[in-house]
């Protein structure tokens, strides 16, 4: 669909929409640091990323947040699918 | 459905013996979150104690404006407030602040009663690789041992005036210093400009 930068930047819209301005830079970040998660590993394993999100966030707050992420992902992809995009 | 008033729901749900590590920006969210965090300790009838950097009056009046009858929970003996000690001077920070605060953190009202929630606003300058590192060695000698051992939940402040540039340059010292934090805590709250806050467990 795009490359890894263009991945985090949709799955950020997704975690900022709801959790408020630069909440997914500071999530990024403690994922880093406490879970030894980087953003190349969120993208290369999202079900990895999927049960830390969990963890820290709680399943109630994380299924809002997974399901905007999933919204803004769909919404790329929607996007590139009617203007042409193959690949 | 927005999720802004995360911080606020994560205090009230923290399951016991939770450390939280909570950097903010402005310190009258902070002080929601905190007295939100204390609120629902008292109201379940949780001896908390919380050590903030000015005088006493003044954090009654704080706390009866957030609805705590501050007065009235310190009379039940279940509110302890104490002002945190000048360190300002002490060469030795670490021995001497861990020596001060085990006097009323650790046993506020008798060696019996120990608190079931503790807050704790920074005692710590930060401005300096000497401080930082003399501010780990609290962290880790202290708080994650003696303080860990009190099986009460606690919360411990600091100020950060910019979180985003200090968090983003993980190998400055600031970088460095959170992602310590971030290992040593169970816990962290980032509360930044009013309702910008989120929280997430770290264990």
């Amino acid at each position: 669909m795009g490359t890894e930068s263009e991945i985090v930047d949709l799955i950020s819209q997704g975690i900022d929409e709801k959790l408020g301005h630069d909440a997914a830079l500071l999530l990024f970040r403690t994922m880093q640091s406490a879970y030894k998660l980087s953003q190349t590993e969120i993208v290369s394993q999202p079900v990895a990323f999927e049960a830390t999100l969990r963890r820290m966030l709680g399943n109630e707050y994380a299924d809002v947040v997974i399901d905007s992420i999933i919204d803004h992902l769909l919404c790329r992809i929607s996007f590139l699918r009617d203007n042409g995009w193959t690949g | 459905m927005d999720l802004f008033d995360q911080p606020l729901k994560f205090v009230k749900r923290i399951r016991r013996g939770k450390h939280i590590v909570l950097f903010y920006e402005e310190t009258e969210y902070a002080r929601i979150i905190l007295f939100e965090f204390l609120k629902s300790g008292l109201l379940n009838n949780e001896r908390c104690v919380y050590i903030p950097g000015k005088n006493i009056k003044a954090v009654e009046r704080e706390m009866s404006d957030a609805g705590i009858n501050a007065e009235e929970f310190m009379k039940n003996e279940l509110l302890f407030v104490h002002q945190v000690p000048n360190l300002a001077g002490y060469s030795n920070i670490t021995q001497i602040a861990s020596e001060k605060l085990s006097q009323f953190a650790l046993h506020p009202w008798n060696k019996n009663a120990r608190p079931d929630r503790l807050v704790l606003l920074c005692i710590f300058k930060i401005n300096t690789q000497e401080q930082i590192r003399s501010n780990l060695e609290w962290e880790r000698q202290f708080r994650a041992k003696d303080l860990k051992h009190l099986q009460g939940t606690m919360i411990c402040t600091y100020p950060v005036s910019n979180i985003i540039p200090t968090i983003s340059d993980s190998e400055g010292d600031y970088g460095k210093w959170i992602s310590d934090l971030l290992e040593l805590y169970d816990c962290v709250i980032f509360a930044r400009k009013f309702w910008r806050g989120v929280a997430f467990l770290l264990d």
